[in-house]
């Protein structure tokens, strides 16, 4: 184990110019992943999850763009590279799952020729060893008769299949890091836990760490090793799974936790947390969950907090100052 | 197909008095009785209908009002010379509109682009027989490079006259080609850029930027594929309103092809020559849907039979 | 009715519309250009410095007078005139006038027409929209040109010789060009209604007994309209060099009120004389006026893409 993260994020800022001004979809997001370990990332819809794993794959849409903070892969920055090196690094030192496997898939060309291009794209293969290798990844996630289903089209393999050429495509070039987003979101739910185990087995296998975005907190609990709570484009909470989900620290991530049903709890309703995320361009001063806290003191609605140590963890919260002193 | 026939049939028969052309004004009650039974105009419709089709299979059309000469010969005559041109037109148009629409799609915000996009618009909003009317301007008149009507020298082979195998035919093509293909160019290059931009947006180009792939394997590989596969249709299409302007362009250029032989007989309103046109017309766009179907097919594996898809 | 909405006027400055249009330059000129082509053209009576069409005041004296910026040429005739002493700018808002009804007259048709099939198609289903599909779908293999043209040659050997008058003529060429450019409009509008047709809100007013008419008046039409109203604007220029070219191929409006495009047929004979002003100027008005619109319509169809936010 180095003494170094795998991949630090340091007060990262990305913004999107638009029409009606500039949004700030994540604003001075620190985290870091060392290498093999799982780190989950929720947050509700819009919270920057995605956001920041584009932002760290290198794929912000123009006019959206970084405007701020660093992003370091073994210690070397890759947020400033030039296009050709950044290009490099995809696929090659950092893979990635999209949500969609219908959609992520090229309808026109067989899986085999996808497999293959990625491939040759990175390691120093001829035609027949790519095959050979292309066969390889597809055994290993799972696919049976692979030597036959290399040259299918990607309508012929049904959905979960079709996220397993997925997942084989983003480690074909043996990346140390994998971006997830929302990898089983667009599957049926027998399959879901299939493909998170898969993800898990081979990264594991490989020594790949990976950062698994998703909304889903039962998928963490199962798979992740730390989890980064976020909300309104800020790092709330974060910490190892089983700290953030038994003992959270952030008033939201306590609201969190108490709205997810449990099978053994006698729960008469689901605890909701008042009030909703607020949109990109109207976020509160200080605290950016103020309003909604019930918690909340009045340093919370003047400035915004920084990541404070919490028992194994680090919240964004003010009401967790005093144990820093202490 | 059918639907068309009876169409042209109807033109044929009811839209004005076949025999009062034939005959003139002047024609006694006798002569019209007698042209009328040696028509057959006083059959029922259905017998009639199905001498029109049984006719017009074996490209049997009848007369042309106008010009004393079997409509089937006259058409035989100026087929090669519209489809030669209608050709070469789209040969252009395609083979400069898609290069030019696959750029300015992949630089966006080019100095060249950004001029290509303002002339399309331009090219769109210019009717085809102005533009003809300028470049002869420009081209036959003011500089004198190139003729400016007819078709030049042409060549029998076969029973096909050809205007190609001579220099002197090739300067007369130039123009009409030219002007008949520049307005479809500038739709082909709108529309490959739209396809493309869109299909830039997919999410499998995403990934395959996250896969790490070049912009060569990207653009050229994927997008460009994706991109041609709609374009197949339109450009079928293309074909068809190519063979449709060419009426505007053989007026200007006086150039002796079905369009020039179609405009005249509406003009004079000569029935049987408008009603085979039409019939041939559809047959040629029944003809190139068939080829875009097939060419569809074979290029867009998702439409061929599919193999038994896997288990989970 | 709530109380506290915002007027029409109120919602329409603050919408994304709005703030689109003065943001764009380009959508600002081309509309600017457009207003002035219109009034100046339907304003032809009053603005005109001259009356093309009353034989009286043309004299042949004044034939074929260059610009008046050449050598030749006179103030009065700012624009030159043709060989029957006619002043082109006249010629050219007269001509304008007509091109432009022609136009919008036809456009507004073929909306008409085919927005009720569509809507038609699209609500009752069955035989009625497998019919109209069919005629649309043979139609559209077809282009425009062939289709107006055949129309208007067909309908000029019903109508016999000697009634043969201006407006019939013109309506005529309308009417053909409308029944060439339906269809777009039935699809679209036909695509719409399918979709809002297996809405809750339809099934609970066919449940309450609404009457299919008012619903698909009131319900499915508003959606459609958006799309629509591209379409058209993007059509008034195809069907402005529509009525242009078959008026360039004498099949278009008859002699005796000229547009655009048979100027430019009468000036094709002396081009080559070098009397360029006959085909020039009426040729420049045409495609400004065509640009003009185009750029509205793409505009237009920029601005109302959700997906281009």
């Amino acid at each position: 184990m180095s003494d170094r993260p795998l991949l630090e994020v340091r007060h990262l800022r990305v913004e999107f110019p638009s029409r009606r001004g500039t949004l700030v979809a994540i604003d001075d997001v620190s985290l870091a992943i060392e290498p093999g370990e799982v780190l989950g990332v929720v947050g509700e819809s819009g919270a920057g999850k995605s956001v920041t794993g584009a932002a760290i794959i290198g794929l912000i849409e123009p006019p959206g763009r970084i405007a701020a903070g660093e992003i370091l892969l073994d210690g070397r920055r890759i947020d400033n590279l030039p296009p050709e090196a950044m290009r490099q690094v995809r696929g090659r030192e950092i893979g990635a799952v999209f949500q969609d496997p219908l959609t992520s898939l090229n309808p026109l060309y067989t899986v085999g020729r996808q497999l293959e291009e990625t491939i040759r794209a990175h390691l120093p293969l001829d035609a027949q060893a790519a095959r050979a290798r292309a066969i390889e990844l597809l055994e290993s996630t799972g696919i049976p008769a692979a030597a036959d289903r290399i040259n299918h089209y990607p309508h012929q393999f049904s959905g979960g299949m079709r996220q397993r050429v997925v997942i084989a495509l983003a480690l074909a070039a043996q990346p140390r890091l994998v971006v997830a987003d929302e990898p089983t979101t667009a599957l049926d739910v027998s399959i879901q836990a299939q493909i998170i185990s898969l993800l898990k087995r081979l990264c594991r296998e490989q020594g790949t760490a990976v950062m698994l975005v998703t909304h889903d907190m039962g998928v963490i609990a199962e798979t992740a090793d730390r989890v980064a709570v976020m909300y309104a484009g800020r790092i709330a909470e974060i910490g190892p799974v089983a700290d953030v989900i038994h003992r959270p620290r952030h008033p939201y991530t306590v609201g969190l936790m108490g709205s997810i049903p449990s099978m053994d709890g006698g729960q008469e309703q689901l605890a909701q947390i008042d009030g909703a995320m607020p949109r990109l361009n109207a976020i509160p001063r200080g605290c950016a969950f103020n309003p909604r806290c019930p918690q909340a003191i009045d340093r919370c609605r003047t400035d915004r907090p920084e990541l404070i140590k919490a028992g194994a963890s680090m919240a964004a919260c003010w009401l967790h100052e005093q144990q820093v002193s202490a | 197909m059918g639907f068309v026939a009876l169409v042209a049939f109807a033109l044929f028969r009811y839209v004005g008095d076949p025999v009062l052309s034939m005959l003139g004004q002047d024609a006694t009650p006798e002569q019209r009785v007698q042209v009328t039974q040696a028509l057959g105009l006083d059959k029922p419709f259905y017998v009639q209908f199905g001498h029109f089709v049984a006719n017009a299979i074996q490209g049997e059309f009848g007369v042309s009002l106008r010009q004393g000469q079997k409509v089937s010969s006259l058409l035989a005559e100026k087929l090669p010379a519209t489809l030669e041109l209608a050709l070469t037109a789209a040969a252009i148009a395609l083979l400069v509109g898609v290069p030019m629409g696959v750029y300015t799609a992949l630089r966006r915000r080019g100095v060249l682009s950004n001029l290509l996009l303002a002339l399309s618009l331009v090219g769109v909003s210019l009717p085809t027989f102005l533009i003809g009317i300028l470049l002869i301007l420009l081209f036959a008149v003011l500089l004198g490079w190139l003729p400016s009507y007819g078709r030049g020298d042409t060549v029998m082979v076969g029973g096909w006259s050809t205007g190609m195998l001579t220099v002197d035919g090739w300067q007369h093509l130039i123009l009409p080609a030219i002007t008949l293909a520049l307005f479809q160019m500038t739709l082909v290059m709108r529309l490959v850029r739209s396809e493309m931009l869109e299909v830039l947006r997919a999410d499998y180009i995403k990934f395959a930027r996250a896969r790490g792939l070049g912009d060569r394997a990207i653009h050229f590989g994927h997008a460009l594929r994706n991109t041609l596969v709609p374009v197949i249709t339109i450009a079928g299409l293309q074909l068809g309103g190519i063979i449709a302007f060419a009426i505007v362009t053989e007026s200007v250029f006086q150039w002796p092809g079905m369009g020039l032989l179609f405009i005249q007989s509406v003009q004079v309103a000569d029935i049987p020559v408008m009603a085979a046109y039409l019939c041939l017309i559809s047959l040629i766009f029944v003809t190139i849907n068939l080829i875009v179907d097939l060419l569809y097919f074979a290029v867009d594996p998702r439409l061929r039979i599919e193999r038994s898809a896997g288990g989970h | 009715m709530k109380p506290d909405r915002p007027s029409a006027l109120a919602r329409f400055v603050d919408s994304d519309l709005w703030w689109s249009y003065r943001h764009t330059p380009v959508a600002i000129v081309a509309s600017i250009v457009t207003v002035l082509m219109v009034i100046g053209s339907f304003g032809a009576p009053v603005l005109a410095p001259h009356q093309p069409f009353d034989l009286a005041s043309i004299s042949l004296n004044d034939a074929l007078l260059p610009p008046a910026w050449v050598e030749g040429g006179q103030l009065a005739y700012p624009l030159g005139t043709d060989d029957q002493g006619r002043d082109v700018l006249s010629t050219l808002l007269y001509g304008s006038r007509i091109s432009l009804l022609v136009g919008l007259a036809s456009v507004l048709l073929a909306m008409v027409l085919g927005v009720t099939l569509g809507l038609l198609s699209g609500y009752l289903g069955g035989r009625l929209d497998a019919f109209i599909m069919r005629v649309a779908d043979v139609q559209l293999s077809f282009p425009a040109i062939l289709i107006a043209l055949l129309i208007d040659g067909v309908a000029r050997t019903l109508l016999p010789q000697g009634s043969h008058n201006d407006w019939m003529a013109i309506g005529v060429l309308v009417g053909s060009i409308a029944l060439a450019n339906w269809v777009q409009y039935a699809r679209t509008v036909r695509g719409s209604t399918l979709i809002e047709r297996n809405k809750e809100y339809v099934q609970a007013a066919r449940v309450i007994g609404v009457r299919p008419i008012a619903i698909m008046l009131r319900h499915v039409l508003p959606n459609s309209l958006g799309p629509v109203l591209v379409i058209a604007t993007i059509n008034i220029a195809q069907a402005i060099l529509t009525e242009a070219t078959l008026s360039f191929l004498g099949v278009g409006v008859p002699p005796t009120s000229p547009s655009l495009g048979t100027m430019i047929n009468n000036g094709n004979n002396f081009l080559y004389s070098g009397e360029w002003w006959l085909v020039i100027f009426p040729g420049a008005a045409l495609v400004l006026l065509c640009m003009s619109v185009n750029l509205l319509g793409d505009w237009l169809r920029d601005a109302l893409n959700p997906r281009l936010q």
